[in-house]
């Protein structure tokens, strides 16, 4: 009876003199999986965003993006365009494995619009005429020369616009590929040139482009896409 | 105690650990660069202004639009198209204007102040980014409704472009034509869009090379009315002119200095045409070039330190720079076979000219750093470039259905428009300075 309590008291004493680096170690391994958790909560709040977009609004970006030749528009446009109830039976029916495929761990939403929305998303994704390289830096490197093409079709220069003047932005995007934030990070200087900047993005206001690479490679969305910095610098003015 | 430190260890692990968590989704951000630009022109919606309890006979806001498009870097959008005319901020719906594809809206109302003069209030809303960006006052009298017109042009242009709006500037031109079986010159000023001309002068002799002085108040120009070229000066409120020069052969090509004490012309009393310095204040005269070519169309540039002008001392005419100090010439034009009437932009940088490439004539720019030419007009009946004051756009003669009319022509817009035809021919047009 002496042997198991001295072990108790060892055991105690033990505990004692390493308590607090213990509680250390596992309140921070608490944290680091509250956090976890966290990003994907932060994550799954995404969803209705995306799905809010209300219908005015989309109709206003068709009308910008009509003269655009613009990689994947035309097919993702009449899909929004579409009301929902006619697209889901069709779509859902024919790609929703390939939607599980591409995004297995984010489709835990139990929204079945969303997965609609993703399916069909999906369903044009496959036509689209770009053309990702594997691997990921090249397969990056395809979307920022298409997102820079698209800003340059909606980039109006004011007439005070000379070269070297630049300025950088960063947007804040959704899965979607709708810019949710602008903020001027580094002015040029020249208040109309920075609005000129500030014009083309929201007369973008949404990159179908980044919706498809969310589609086709989410992790990568979130490492590079999901915040975006765009330096604006004209190379091809007169002075 | 224990915990007390046991605790205060433990938030500064948490934060270490936060800091690492944050730090995560930052590392991989990466910049795109956008070198290009497609410069379509920015589409704006200039609603009709309302009176607050005034009427007002013009219509303000067509000014306004008409100023706008003719600047050629706005597109604005048609009344009937509007689907609704706010007044006020309140009655501002972005989405009507993001379906017309607007990027602007300009709203604006009259008032009458205490004194009985009328106040347009108008505001300038960014549609994309939902938010008013701006508001403006102008006030004048009912007979200034046109020149409110134009200022709150000035402003908006202003705002949007971040360059000086030209809607408020005028125009000096020649108009000629033949009555009662003689020829009929006439001096004329008009706004840039061609309405309220002015007449200056009328003569059965030639009128030419009006100038502006750089305050814009008084015009010189060359008038033969005493049998042979004399060059005037006149101002324009008093109507007042003085005889400047009366010498045998050339006198020609009046050029006012940026600081109005001096004017540069082109005189032949030595022989052949030579460039002078007139000091306006003591007569004195000062010879600029010694060259058995002709030397003439002398444009200062800003600084009041240089001169450009025409010669064909190489065998052709090109364009030359003399550096008034040490009267240095020196050769700028090397481009083509025939370069002449400079007209230097207010940032002294780019040269607005006559240029002949394969035996066709057309009005160019030349950027004097890069010394690259653009063509801006493409008939041979084009001539007499003049530079608006914001460097922006320019003007000139050409032919229309065989009579001289006005046009102008952006610098970077690539838009055109031509002023009201007149009866005859209408040439040599020179830009004002802008308004003091």
């Amino acid at each position: 009876m002496a042997q198991p309590l001295a072990t108790a008291i060892k055991l105690r004493r033990q505990i004692a003199r390493f308590g607090d680096s213990l509680a250390v170690a596992v309140l921070l391994s608490l944290a680091l999986h509250a956090g976890v958790v966290a990003l994907f909560f932060i994550h799954s709040q995404r969803p209705p965003e995306r799905t809010v977009v209300t219908p005015p609004s989309i109709r206003a970006s068709l009308v910008e993006l009509s003269p655009k030749a613009a990689p994947a528009a035309p097919e993702v446009k009449t899909q929004r365009r579409t009301p929902p109830p006619a697209v889901r039976p069709a779509v859902s029916a024919q790609v929703v494995p390939a939607t599980v495929k591409a995004a297995p761990q984010r489709d835990d939403d139990r929204s079945a619009e969303r997965r609609q929305l993703l399916a069909a998303a999906a369903a044009n994704g496959a036509a689209t005429p770009l053309q990702a390289v594997e691997g990921g830096d090249e397969q990056a490197a395809s979307y920022i020369a298409a997102i820079a093409a698209l800003l340059a079709e909606q980039w109006s220069r004011p007439p005070s616009a000379r070269l070297g003047m630049s300025a950088k932005v960063r947007i804040i995007t959704v899965p979607t590929g709708r810019v949710v934030g602008i903020s001027v990070i580094d002015s040029s200087g020249s208040e109309p040139f920075d609005r000129s900047v500030q014009l083309a993005i929201e007369r973008v206001g949404q990159f179908d482009i980044i919706a498809e690479l969310y589609r086709r490679d989410p992790a990568l969305y979130e490492r590079q896409f999901r915040q975006l910095e765009i330096l604006f610098t004209p190379e091809d003015l007169r002075l | 105690m224990d915990i007390m430190l046991f605790m205060a260890r433990l938030s500064r692990q948490l934060l270490v650990a936060a800091a690492l968590l944050s730090a995560l989704p930052s590392h991989a951000e990466l910049t795109i660069k956008v070198t290009r630009g497609s410069d379509q022109p920015t589409v704006i919606a200039v609603v009709p202004f309302v009176g607050r309890g005034v009427q007002v006979d013009t219509d303000v806001a067509a000014i306004v639009q008409a100023d706008l498009q003719r600047s050629g870097l706005f597109n604005p959008i048609e009344r009937a198209q509007m689907l609704s005319m706010p007044a006020a901020k309140a009655d501002v719906y972005y989405r009507d204007w993001r379906l017309l594809g607007a990027d602007y809206l300009v709203i604006g109302e009259f008032n009458e102040t205490a004194s009985g003069k009328l106040q347009l209030t108008f505001s300038l809303f960014s549609v994309l980014g939902q938010r008013e960006m701006w508001s403006h006052q102008v006030t004048g009298s009912r007979t200034q409704l046109r020149d409110m017109a134009h200022l709150a042009s000035d402003k908006i242009y202003q705002q949007i472009t971040g360059l000086r709006g030209i809607f408020s500037t005028r125009v000096a031109y020649v108009n000629a034509y033949m009555e009662g079986g003689q020829m009929l010159y006439r001096l004329l000023v008009a706004d840039v869009d061609g309405a309220r001309e002015r007449l200056l002068l009328e003569s059965r002799q030639p009128i030419m090379s009006p100038a502006w002085s750089s305050d814009g108040k008084e015009i010189a120009y060359v008038s033969f009315e005493t049998g042979r070229p004399a060059i005037f000066r006149q101002n324009l409120a008093t109507a007042a002119r003085q005889q400047l020069t009366d010498f045998a052969g050339l006198n020609s090509a009046p050029a006012w200095s940026p600081d109005g004490t001096k004017m540069a012309l082109a005189l032949s009393k030595d022989g052949n045409p030579e460039l002078y310095l007139l000091d306006l204040d003591s007569g004195q005269l000062d010879r600029l070039t010694r060259h058995f070519a002709i030397d003439t169309e002398p444009t200062w540039t800003p600084d009041g330190r240089q001169l450009l002008f025409t010669s064909d001392r190489g065998g052709t005419p090109q364009i030359y720079r003399l550096e008034l100090a040490s009267k240095k010439v020196q050769r700028i034009t090397w481009q083509g076979t025939y370069n002449a009437r400079p007209s230097l932009a207010p940032d002294g940088r780019t040269l607005a000219l006559i240029h002949r490439r394969d035996s066709h004539y057309r009005i160019a720019a030349l950027d004097l750093v890069t010394e690259r030419i653009i063509e801006l007009t493409d008939t041979a009946l084009d001539e007499s470039p003049t530079v608006a004051p914001n460097g922006a756009m320019l003007m000139y003669a050409t032919k229309q259905d065989d009579s001289g009319v006005l046009a102008a022509v952006s610098l970077d817009a690539g838009v055109k428009y031509l002023l009201p035809a007149q009866r005859g021919d209408v040439r040599e047009p020179a830009w004002s300075p802008f308004p003091r």
